[in-house]
């Protein structure tokens, strides 16, 4: 939620430097400097510490080198092409899981918040599910979807749905039964219904679960790519270990975190945007 | 008046989160403090503790197991100390971090960790490759076509992991068959080796790499070995030495040398009584006997200059390594007493 605060704070920020008088925007810059600050500060502190540790020899480089020797190995691998593939492969596998998470999830997770008997009856096998480690089920996911594509994509998949499927339940369980029964008395259609009260009702919920889903779907890819890799991200970074690049190895491992917060921070602007009406309708 | 109280907490909260940070560091470095190595034995006298890996996945002879039992160690004035499983891909790394002292897996990793930087000597050698147990197997199906180095081109390979001894074995098979540029010439599929089995025989893979050998491999009825390092490189390709962090064996050669002593010891006396040594092992390790080998250990536990020298030079070819790495940088027998 703070985030989304930070969000409108910052907008609202750039607003005045370009609307308002100079002396308004001069505080309005402070303040966005003040901000910017604050919000660094801790990543500043810690990437020091990384890069101070090993040139220090309080740490052996062989263990953990240097965050700016980390990030010269991830500007060459992008140099020399070798990160592109890794991308391409991960996106694809990432993205084709997500599709599918939320083209499951939604309908799926509408009905079953619809139905509140089939969802009791349904929630503990969810529950279970959810809760089994991936990485346990190796030989399941092995011996059904081999080792091609199709299990890693499925390895994905089953991190990624979790989410966006409890979320899209709870937020269609709790859209508030006075509007609904008002829509009904109103002669709304089923359809209707769906699409213009519980939906719009259910959509912050439903879309905190997109941003944890898609955030999953990132962090599943080191385990997925433990199966018949050959290239990807996850790959990458066991690979790199296997070979002893450390600096490389870590290179993965900041465009991993770099690339989930990027995503985070895209799908918190959409929800923004997207939750907007529903301070204009409570104000207007 | 808003502002003034905005801006005190922030003043806090930075004064906090610095705090929070510093007790992190504190509590980290306590953490990363070693216990005293010296612990009183049973005959009053002090033992020097020697932190081991605690042998998992065994499929042979564990001499660390056999040494302690029969008192190898303790006679040395030894404790082996076994500080639980570590992932083989993680041993080198723990050593130089110093949470263990005692790493050992196949010498081409030992090759590529000293090349990457680390720290680390190895000492003392363990197993050696023979034509009955030999460090890798290749394995396909008993109906498969796969026969000879030749019929590996364009197939699915099933290893473990990139690089090491997974992967230039098969290189190094279809180098010494006349086929040039071995690499990409067939495509590596990686699973965990306990997975691969089920791969071959689902069909995912037409050929894989166990660290098994190959009678047990053929006794299961339905396998069939096409080839193992002893068909590449006769007994030098498959050593397994031991090593110690460079900062250990220059502060306790004392204990470097007993350590040696004892493995040494053992691997002379596994070689002499396979039976006892798969016994105590499989009683320790708590497994059935039958699944043990009996593998060769290295007589006085000699490391031999060639074991290292064709990882390197194929570790150099394949541009793994960084050039110039001599079998000196990778090992030493000067703490071997036995063979003085």
């Amino acid at each position: 939620m703070s985030e989304i605060d930070d969000g409108t704070r910052l907008r609202s920020y750039r607003g005045s430097r370009i609307h308002a008088g100079s002396a308004r925007a001069g505080t309005a810059v402070l303040a966005f400097l003040k901000g910017a600050v604050e919000k660094s500060a801790i990543m500043v502190l810690i990437i020091s510490a990384w890069e101070a540790l090993p040139r220090l020899g309080l740490v052996d480089p062989f263990l953990l080198p240097p965050f700016s020797e980390a990030i010269g190995s991830l500007l060459r691998l992008f140099q020399s092409g070798e990160m592109v593939r890794h991308i391409a492969a991960s996106f694809g596998r990432s993205g084709l899981a997500f599709l599918a998470a939320v083209l499951f999830s939604i309908p799926v997770g509408t009905f079953m918040g619809w139905n509140e008997r089939i969802e009791r009856i349904i929630d503990p096998l969810l529950q279970a599910c959810r809760n089994t480690s991936t990485l346990a089920l190796y030989p399941v996911f092995i011996l059904f979807f081999g080792l091609g594509e199709t299990s890693k994509v499925a390895i994905i998949l089953w991190g990624t749905v979790w989410p966006i499927l409890l979320n899209t339940i709870s937020g269609v369980k709790e859209a508030d039964p006075l509007l609904i029964k008002s829509a009904r008395s109103m002669g709304i259609s089923k359809a209707g219904l769906f699409l213009r009260v519980v939906w719009p009702m259910a959509l912050p919920s439903i879309l905190t679960g997109l941003r944890l889903s898609a955030a999953t779907a990132i962090l599943m890819l080191v385990a997925a790519e433990m199966l018949g890799a050959d290239r990807g991200l996850g790959f990458m970074i066991f690979y790199y270990q296997e070979r002893y690049a450390i600096p490389e190895m870590f290179g993965g491992i900041i465009f991993i975190s770099v690339l989930g917060v990027l995503i985070n921070y895209g799908l918190v602007h959409l929800e923004g945007r997207m939750t907007r009406w529903k301070e204009r309708t409570v104000k207007g | 008046m808003l502002d003034r109280q905005r801006i005190k907490p922030v003043k806090s909260i930075a004064l906090r989160a610095l705090l929070l940070l510093m007790t992190g560091a504190v509590i980290l470095a306590g953490c990363g403090n070693d216990t005293d190595s010296a612990q009183a034995g049973s005959s009053g006298e002090r033992l020097d503790v020697v932190r081991l890996a605690t042998p998992t996945n065994l499929t042979g002879i564990s001499t660390y197991y056999v040494a302690d039992e029969l008192g190898f160690a303790e006679e040395a004035g030894l404790k082996f100390e076994f500080i639980g499983a570590v992932e083989p891909g993680q041993l080198v790394a723990s050593v130089v971090a110093g949470k263990l002292d005692v790493g050992g897996a196949h010498i081409n990793r030992t090759i590529a960790g000293i090349s990457a930087g680390a720290k680390i000597k190895a000492v003392v050698a363990q197993t050696e490759t023979t034509e009955e147990v030999p460090h890798m197997s290749f394995v396909t199906t008993k109906d498969s076509p796969i026969k000879s180095a030749a019929d590996l081109v364009g197939k699915k390979v099933g290893i473990s992991k990139f690089g090491g001894c997974n992967e230039y074995t098969p290189y190094a098979y279809l180098l010494k068959n006349g086929i040039k540029d071995p690499k990409g010439k067939f495509e590596i599929v990686i699973a965990p080796e306990i997975k691969l089995e089920q791969a071959l025989l689902q069909g995912d893979v037409d050929i894989i790499g166990l660290h098994e050998n190959p009678s047990t491999i053929i006794k299961r009825g339905n396998l069939r070995v096409v080839f193992t390092d002893y068909d590449v490189w006769n007994t030098i390709g498959g050593a397994t030495p031991l090593y110690f962090s460079q900062k250990f064996i220059k502060e306790k050669p004392d204990v470097v040398r007993r350590f040696v002593d004892v493995i040494s010891k053992t691997n002379d006396y596994v070689n002499a009584n396979p039976e006892q040594a798969i016994e105590i092992t499989a009683k320790r390790g708590d497994i059935d006997p039958a699944k043990i080998r009996a593998n060769y250990y290295a007589p006085h536990g000699e490391i031999k200059k060639e074991s290292a020298q064709v990882w390197i030079d194929l570790l150099t070819q394949f541009n793994e390594i960084k050039p110039g790495i001599k079998p000196e940088d990778i090992f030493t027998n000067e703490f071997n007493d036995t063979l003085k």
